[in-house]
């Protein structure tokens, strides 16, 4: 086998040598035979002539030779590959849509399998990703810890579960364990600020226990991993390692980065190793610029609500994450449930005096991929988009073949002259297949380059001037892979039905001098059927789109409670080090005080949780300053707010007072409550001047407020009070609120020269409008309603184009028919109507079939509407008459050519 | 010339296996050293020679060389490769008890039956 095939390849690739060399072969043959015959008293030139004429036809020798090599089918297929470029030449506009088609098609799939590759399937880019693990657990809902630091989810029987440990539960397990390769811990930290010649900037951060690199087998492009020793020495002059983009976006990749410091939260760090580019930590969706050992946490982030501003030995505490590769001979069950030993003895050593608490139990989470928390919050969106850039590929397909079937009739007498000629059956199939073929290639190159151009595009309707996209589109071999196959299946597909009808021609019939090309009735419902498919899918892709259109409509126009008008926000996170406690409390309030009197600032405040930015803090209280008890209290939502914030955000306040210059760290706790708190707790009361408290103090009701959005649009407005925040016991980050009349960039400008006077080593960031925040919680809401928006008017395109050429072609093969009837007097008014009622029988049957596909698939789309029902007629009727109007004006070109026909030049024609 | 007789279908591969392998032979060595093995019996077409060299040496059963004729040209010499010897051994062997079965089947006489 393998010599057929180098043989095959020298003869394709050495073909000239190939060829000279038969040449050669043959030639001497006829002279050695004829220098025999010289020898045997021929005449030289008789002898010559004698041994051509006994070897026959060289060319045909040379023929059959090529056919024994392999060589011929290929010359076959390159005349087949030609001839099939000629015909698509000579069909300039049927190659163009019919191409065109294709390429929106494949290039719409190929978008979006590229994001469904990087969310959905990518993995780390180390060595065995899939025996990865990341460590998690699930216990009932009684918690032995009192905290926790990351995701936790409720569990069908009412527990909940986790990936969050404490550390000193971690350090137990790694030390222990003996069936997993060896077991890492890391954090995502988010944000912290750094200090990098004297400019202070906010970087991403990651916490990695020392072993990461040496478990992953990461190796850094420059420099050295952090390593386990690194772990064991805190604090001033610590190891980090950067990653490439920091690398490179900060230190211009100069190798000098190397032994740098800079200071992280006021800590002074070493920078020694650069990771490679595709190693972007453990979190996908993130990309930390800086990874520090874990042991950072107490000076980096030191804990401000403990004893002690160390997380590490603190066992109430469960924030680090735990990954490892399992051991190829362990399997699965052995170690979970050797890890899930270790845990109990763990927990049990660390929170002896919780025994009588539900027991977390050890589950092991597919770790390929790191922590994916995109994944959860982006497959059921890209499954969805999926579904519906299949169906827009399906439509774009029944063009195809459509304008196949069409072209088959077309070329029935140019195939029926070839088979006449004496072209095998065999051999014309695979010409049409080779057309068939060489279009899908075409359309398909085009649609992966569109899709390749476009894939960032999508991750950019998700990011924000602040932020980055979470998403990212990896277009790498499998996703070529996979179109590459989708495009061939389609070629195949597609060019095996007009070539199961032409081949099948009768040959005296389609020659007939003046046969007409007419189709068969079977070929004419195909072609109508595919019409009333295209509509039945274009209008269930118009209906969905109209659904997350309405969806985001409704998003955008709901009321708010506040204007958000004019208001620009950014968020200022002081270093804990040299800002805590009061000395924050008078920052933030100078800060306040300064911003609130720049020229063109109407007012200015500041808030713990800036609002429409799905964060948000809770607490439980109770009515009357009774303490609560499990019982009886209730989930509200707080948030410590400056004086002017009423003011600011133009929330009313209905009763009372809003806060003010009066309400200080020393005086009456006080509160602002929404009506929604009042309706909830005060129900027929005054609340003015009542009381309630949480588990560890209580406030004073001043004031009522109308109701205002919290974290989100789409949710009702929860029960929430808003405190002063120099009544709080601690500030983290705060978001200013600055309404003012002068542009955004002007106002901050002026905002950082105040900061900058204040304290150098402060930066503002995250710099947005109140306007741009609240469209940002609903990005994946656009996102859906802009690309369904897109894939649906595709489809209506895909569909006209479809219904112009049947109709089309339709008109062309009644023209006899046409001109007999104008001579026996039709008017052209009643012939224009015909061709346009045809047409909107199609369209409506097909309308009809969508419609009811629309009901029946509104379900599962539910999840991702507000404010409307899946299947709601108005949305529904929008989509149908769209549709019908589209199919009327793809009729009214091919009925108006009928109309205007004259009939004596149609019947000639026939 | 003697008489000749036509060469049964699938035997032409068989001959040119057994003529390179008595000895390294140009595509004109072939038809003569069948001739000349045949006692000039088989009649090679000429035009069934080349096609059937390219297929063998495409199948790897032959080899083929570029070297000097004896009048000092360039030829294409092909010689037998191992697996083209164990090829003609297993067809020779097969055509040995085709043509014993095929003899014993014309020489039965009436009596036999």
């Amino acid at each position: 086998m393998v010599h057929r095939l180098r043989s095959l390849m020298n003869a394709l690739f050495h073909r000239d040598r190939f060829e000279s060399a038969m040449s050669d072969e043959i030639r001497f043959h006829i002279d050695a035979y004829a220098d025999d015959l010289v020898r045997a008293g021929w005449s030289r030139e008789e002898a010559q002539r004698q041994a051509r004429l006994e070897f026959g036809g060289v060319e045909r020798v040379k023929e059959d030779a090529r056919e024994a090599r392999g060589v011929r089918l290929f010359d076959e297929l390159r005349a087949d590959v030609r001839y099939a470029m000629r015909q698509l030449r000579h069909a300039p506009a049927f190659t163009a849509v019919a191409v065109l088609s294709l390429a929106l098609g494949i290039g719409a799939n190929t978008a979006i399998f590229s994001l469904m590759q990087s969310v959905l399937w990518s993995t780390l880019p180390v060595d065995a990703a899939k025996r990865l693990r990341l460590i998690s657990w699930v216990s009932g809902p009684q918690l032995v810890m009192d905290s926790t630091w990351g995701n936790m989810n409720p569990t069908a029987t009412g527990g909940r579960t986790s990936t969050s440990f404490s550390y000193p539960v971690v350090q137990e397990l790694q030390r222990r364990d003996s069936s997993f390769e060896q077991l890492f811990a890391f954090k995502p930290i988010g944000r912290i600020t750094a200090v990098i010649d004297g400019q202070a900037e906010l970087v991403t951060g990651q916490l990695v226990s020392g072993n990461v690199y040496e478990a992953l087998g990461v190796v850094p492009i420059a420099g050295r991993p952090i390593v386990p020793a690194d772990d064991d020495r805190p604090g001033s002059g610590m190891a980090v390692a950067i990653s490439d983009a920091f690398w490179a976006r900060r230190f211009g990749r100069a190798p000098a980065v190397l032994g740098r410091t800079m200071t992280l939260n006021q800590v002074d760090v070493t920078i020694v190793g650069v990771n490679p580019p595709a190693f972007t930590g453990l979190a996908s969706g993130q990309h930390p610029d800086v990874f520090l050992p874990l042991s950072a946490q107490p000076v980096v982030l030191p804990w401000r609500y403990g004893k002690s501003p160390s997380l590490l030995d603190d066992p109430e505490y469960w924030w680090v994450l735990m990954m490892g590769r399992r051991k190829p001979g362990v399997d699965e069950r052995e170690a979970k449930a050797s890890l899930d030993v270790l845990l109990r003895q763990a927990v049990q050593a660390s929170l002896p005096h919780k025994a009588a608490r539900d027991q977390p139990r050890i589950q092991l989470l597919a770790g390929a991929q790191g922590l994916n928390d995109v994944r959860r919050a982006f497959s059921t969106q890209l499954f969805v988009l999926s579904a519906f850039v299949a169906l827009v590929l399906l439509i774009a397909c029944a063009n195809l073949a459509n304008l196949l079937l069409g072209r088959a009739v077309v070329r029935q007498r140019e195939i029926s002259l070839r088979l006449a000629l004496g072209a095998g059956r065999g051999r014309v199939a695979r010409q049409l297949l080779t057309e068939g073929i060489v279009l899908a290639l075409l359309g398909g190159a085009m649609g992966i380059v569109l899709g390749y151009w476009a894939r960032d595009s999508i991750p950019y309707l998700l990011s924000t001037s602040w932020n980055a996209s979470p998403l990212q589109a990896d277009f790498d071999r499998r996703v070529l892979a996979m179109c590459v196959t989708v495009t061939l299946v389609i070629g195949v597909l597609f060019s095996l039905a007009p070539v199961c009808q032409s081949t099948r021609v009768e040959l005296t019939e389609s020659l007939k001098d003046g046969a007409r090309t007419t189709m068969t009735r079977s070929k004419r419902l195909m072609r109508r059927s595919l019409i009333v498919f295209q509509v039945a899918l274009s209008v269930l892709l118009l209906t969905a789109a109209g659904l997350f259109v309405r969806t985001l409509w409704n998003l955008r126009s709901a009321d708010l409670g506040f204007q958000p008008g004019q208001i620009v926000l950014f968020t200022i996170d002081p270093p804990r080090s040299a800002y805590s406690g009061e000395a924050r409390k008078a920052l933030f309030q100078r800060l306040e005080e300064e911003i609130g009197g720049l020229p063109g600032v109407v007012s200015a405040s500041l808030s713990s949780e800036p609002l429409v930015a799905n964060s948000s803090s809770t607490t439980r209280v109770a009515a009357s300053g009774r303490k609560p008890s499990q019982g009886d209290s209730i989930q509200v939502w707080v948030n410590d707010v400056g004086e002017r914030f009423f003011e600011t955000m133009r929330i009313p306040i209905l009763y009372g007072r809003a806060l003010g210059p009066r309400d200080r760290a020393t005086s009456l706790p006080v509160a602002v409550v929404n009506q929604q708190f009042v309706r909830t707790f005060f129900p027929g009361e005054n609340p003015l001047g009542q009381t309630f408290a949480n588990a560890s103090q209580s406030w004073h009701i001043v004031g009522i407020c109308g109701d205002a959005r919290y974290d989100e649009v789409s949710a009702p407005v929860p029960p929430t009070f808003y405190q002063p925040f120099a009544q709080t016991k601690d500030l983290g980050a705060m978001t200013f609120e600055v309404r003012a009349a002068i542009g955004e960039a002007g106002l901050v400008k002026a905002v950082r020269e105040v900061v900058r006077t204040i304290d150098k080593d402060i930066a503002v960031f995250d710099v947005r409008t109140q306007e741009e925040q609240i469209a940002a919680t609903f990005s994946r809401e656009r996102l859906f309603a802009v690309l369904t928006s897109a894939f649906g008017l595709l489809a209506l395109v895909l569909a006209c184009i479809g219904i112009y050429g049947v109709m089309a072609s339709a008109v062309a093969s009644r023209i006899p028919e046409i001109g007999i009837r104008m001579a026996l007097g039709a008017e052209s008014r009643r012939v224009l109507t015909m061709i346009l009622r045809e047409s909107a029988g199609l369209a409506g049957l097909g309308a009809f079939i969508g419609v009811l596909g629309a009901a029946a698939l509104g379900r599962s789309i539910e999840g991702l509407l507000y404010g409307i029902r899946p299947f709601d007629p108005v949305t529904v009727s929008g989509a149908v008459l769209l549709m019908l109007m589209v199919a009327l004006l793809a009729a009214w070109w091919p009925a108006r050519f009928a109309a205007t026909l004259d009939p004596m030049h149609a019947l000639r024609r026939g | 010339m003697s008489q000749s007789a036509d060469l049964l279908p699938g035997t032409l591969d068989m001959l040119i296996s057994k003529a390179v392998s008595l000895k390294p032979l140009h595509g004109y060595g072939v038809l003569l050293r069948i001739g000349q093995i045949s006692g000039h019996a088989l009649q090679i077409p000429q035009g069934s020679l080349y096609p059937a060299l390219y297929r063998l040496e495409h199948q790897g059963l032959i080899a083929a060389e570029w070297g000097e004729s004896d009048n000092k040209r360039r030829a294409k010499y092909y010689t037998i490769t191992s697996a083209g010897r164990q090829r003609l051994k297993e067809e020779t062997a097969s055509w040995q008890r085709l043509v014993t079965a095929i003899a014993s089947a014309l020489a039965t006489t009436p009596d036999e039956v």
